[in-house]
């Protein structure tokens, strides 16, 4: 409404006054605006183990080797975006491979969304104005007067008499935006967290040296969960480098656990991502998410009446953070007729469902998703396929048993009010045993145009 | 003297053995029984626990590979605990399939990976004790130093695995190390008359660690819409095209 009016940050509040009479202004409190500030880097720790606030109005999270936990740079967005907007912020989100980048993105960038493909820097930064750079206000006149708008303009110029007119900051900033430099950002650390932290004397950098150090930072962690009786929902291991980088890496667990050979099995197998570059100083790892473990002891849902149910905890987890949550499911059935709608994935954590129905009909153990086109050459009176074209090959077939009709499921879309499948399972006469359908009932235009369809094979 | 030298020598005796992996699986928990009863005879009770096996699929079912599939879930569903199914592409498994084949869906643990990860995350399940079995909808070429690795970690852990491998130009898979190799097709149906009866299979076992190849045919009862529960439909019929390699034998499925 404001803005409508012609408001812009900057204003003096007598201009602003003049444009509408009424306007409510409210005294800013810059200590206030930071302190909420750093609780919402605080907040974000849900989404990676390293956030920063990036005064006066920005967030930084480190999101390396996150992104598959949520499916995906683009999923994770939109997570993030879901969440935040859920608490009332109106934001821009800029997702690039520096901090800097990121910052100049999300405020000076053209989407309101920005992810920039690895190695895209600076590409994605060209054509922003150099105030993006986060320089102070004289430098960015100075810069203006002298034809300098673009950050692509500072690229392609000598940098020598850019430094010695402006100061070195300028071509400090360029070089973090581009990740030439890099530029390590203070982690928030919250006040309540488990964590522990090991400082070596001399850098280390091989496996073994790395897995030792992580042996011992679990053996305290679980020592001070198991006294809390907490358990560890995710952890986040913290190497800072030499050259003063920071690796993060993320390990999450479907249950609460507390055991230091899980642990440290979860964590020693992400060794592999971190980079020890020239060697890593300093090691911490911190409970970034932890709950009360359950009364009945170390025992889990998968555990339940089988030796060996621990382990298979353990191994779930590893799955799940060497290939993504969603990607480790369970099958469970769900009540639709409709093949492909009659299986539903769910998280392993869930207790394995019985099957609530028993099947009626037959089906195949593997069905072709999506259905694969097929060309019926002949058929009896009954709609029965009799010859038909699949993998280049006339089938002749000997026997059919349908049809099934499956009707389509009114209640979820309009479009399936009518729609209708007939189910055949045909065998050739060379003992292959195929599950076809012909979309619509044969007679009637509305129920399907009457092409078929491989589904499966018995 | 000469007892300390006796405890010394079975000391030395029981590190040769495990060394020579004889500790990994003994006795009758030493196969997987498959429910094929000629089949578990020949093999001496089933297939190998604690080893690699492949299936490999044929005719219009090379690819897909549903045959094999309810091969390996007739074997699995004899068997208790968890099995751990993993793919590189979506998986197409079919829950209610699964059922009708006798394995529980609750009882896979499905997985989905990159192609790249496919092998070494094989290779680390099968490392793990608290599984029956993996499964592995293999995508990519198996190199005869992978499939000896992937067997070698199967012995360590007494978790059995299958691979199972398509092959979309119809060409057989190179040499492996795996313990066998099967190849699961169709047989041509006995009956002339037009109604679904029993399913033949043709198993083959292509090639076994300790033995010859060897094919049987099998009529599969229990067609749902079979009224009759044929046991042994294709006793001491000859099948039309001989078999390539081995004897040949019918038998009856218990299954």
């Amino acid at each position: 409404m404001a803005r409508q009016s012609g408001v812009r940050p900057g204003m003096t509040l007598a201009h602003a006054r003049s444009l509408i009479a009424d306007l409510a202004a409210f005294e800013g409190n810059r200590e206030a605006d930071e302190a909420a500030l750093e609780r919402l880097a605080a907040w974000c720790l849900w989404l990676c183990p390293l956030t920063s606030a990036d005064p006066p109005d920005g967030v930084w999270c480190d999101t390396s080797g996150c992104a598959h936990l949520y499916g995906g740079e683009d999923a994770m967005l939109a997570v993030v975006r879901e969440r935040l907007e859920a608490l009332g912020y109106h934001i821009r989100l800029a997702l690039a491979d520096t901090p800097g980048a990121a910052h100049a993105l999300a405020r000076f960038g053209r989407e309101r969304d920005t992810l920039v493909p690895s190695r895209g820097t600076a590409a994605a930064l060209d054509p922003l104005p150099v105030a993006a750079l986060r320089l102070p206000t004289e430098t960015c006149e100075g810069l203006i007067r002298l034809g300098f708008t673009r950050i692509g303009d500072l690229r392609r110029t000598a940098r020598a008499p850019l430094t010695r007119r402006f100061g070195d900051l300028l071509m400090h900033r360029l070089d973090e935006a581009l990740g030439v430099r890099p530029e390590p950002i203070r982690p928030v650390i919250p006040l309540d967290a488990i964590r522990a932290q090991r400082q070596m004397v001399e850098p280390i950098g091989t496996a073994e040296a790395l897995a030792v150090v992580i042996a011992e930072l679990v053996d305290e962690i679980s020592e001070i969960l198991h006294q809390r009786g907490q358990g560890a929902r995710q952890l986040d291991l913290v190497c800072e480098r030499v050259d003063g980088t920071l690796q993060p890496v993320r390990v999450g667990t479907a249950s609460p656990v507390d055991q230091p050979a899980h642990l440290r099995r979860l964590l020693q197998e992400r060794i592999a991502v971190i980079e020890p570059g020239f060697g890593i100083e300093v090691m911490t790892l911190t409970v970034s998410h932890h709950e009360a473990r359950q009364t009945t002891g170390d025992q889990t849902v998968l555990g339940r009446g089988q030796a060996g149910g621990g382990d298979l905890a353990c191994l779930v987890d590893r799955l799940c953070n060497r290939v993504g949550a969603s990607r480790v499911f369970r099958l469970t059935p769900r009540a639709s007729q409709i093949p492909e709608r009659a299986q539903a994935q769910s998280p392993v954590t869930q207790e394995a469902a019985e099957p609530t129905s028993t099947f009626s009909f037959v089906r195949p153990i593997r069905l072709l998703d999506p259905p694969k086109p097929l060309r019926v050459e002949a058929g009896t009176e009954s709609g029965a396929p009799q010859r038909f074209v699949w993998d280049g090959r006339t089938h002749r077939v000997r026997g059919a048993d349908g049809p099934e009709r499956i009707q389509g499921e009114w209640w979820l879309s309009d479009s399936e009010f009518h729609a209708a499948r007939d189910y055949w399972i045909t065998e050739t006469e060379d003992g292959e045993r195929f599950w076809l359908y012909r979309q619509g009932d044969g007679t009637h235009s509305w129920t399907g145009d009457g092409a078929w369809f491989l589904h499966g094979l018995f | 003297m000469a007892g300390r030298t006796a405890d010394t020598l079975a000391l030395l005796r029981d590190e040769i053995r495990r060394m020579e992996r004889h500790h990994a699986v003994a006795g009758v928990d030493a196969y997987l029984p498959t429910g094929f009863t000629a089949l578990d005879a020949r093999l001496g009770g089933g297939l190998s626990r604690g080893r690699v096996h492949e299936l490999l699929g044929t005719g219009c079912d090379r690819v897909l590979l549903a045959r094999p599939t309810r091969f390996v879930a007739h074997v699995l569903a004899r068997i208790p605990g968890q099995v751990v199914w993993l793919a590189a592409h979506h998986l197409n498994l079919h829950a209610a399939g699964l059922q009708g084949a006798g394995l529980a869906p609750g009882r896979l643990i499905c997985v989905q990976s990159e192609t790249r990860d496919l092998l070494p995350l094989c290779e680390d399940i099968l490392r793990e004790r608290g599984v029956a079995a993996l499964v592995c909808d293999l995508c990519v070429p198996l190199s005869l130093t992978a499939s000896r690795r992937l067997q070698l970690a199967a012995e360590s852990s007494g978790t059995t695995g299958f691979l199972l491998r398509p092959a979309p130009n119809g060409a057989v898979p190179p040499p492996s190390a795996c313990e066998t190799r099967w190849r699961i097709g169709a047989a041509r149906p006995v009956s002339l008359n037009c109604v679904i009866g029993p399913e033949h299979w043709r198993i083959e076992l292509l090639r076994s660690r300790d033995g010859r190849a060897f094919t049987w045919t099998y009529g599969l009862p229990g067609h749902a819409t079979d009224p009759l529960d044929l046991a042994s439909p294709v006793a001491h019929r000859s099948v039309a095209a001989s078999p390539p390699a081995g004897d040949h034998r019918e038998g009856a499925c218990t299954a």
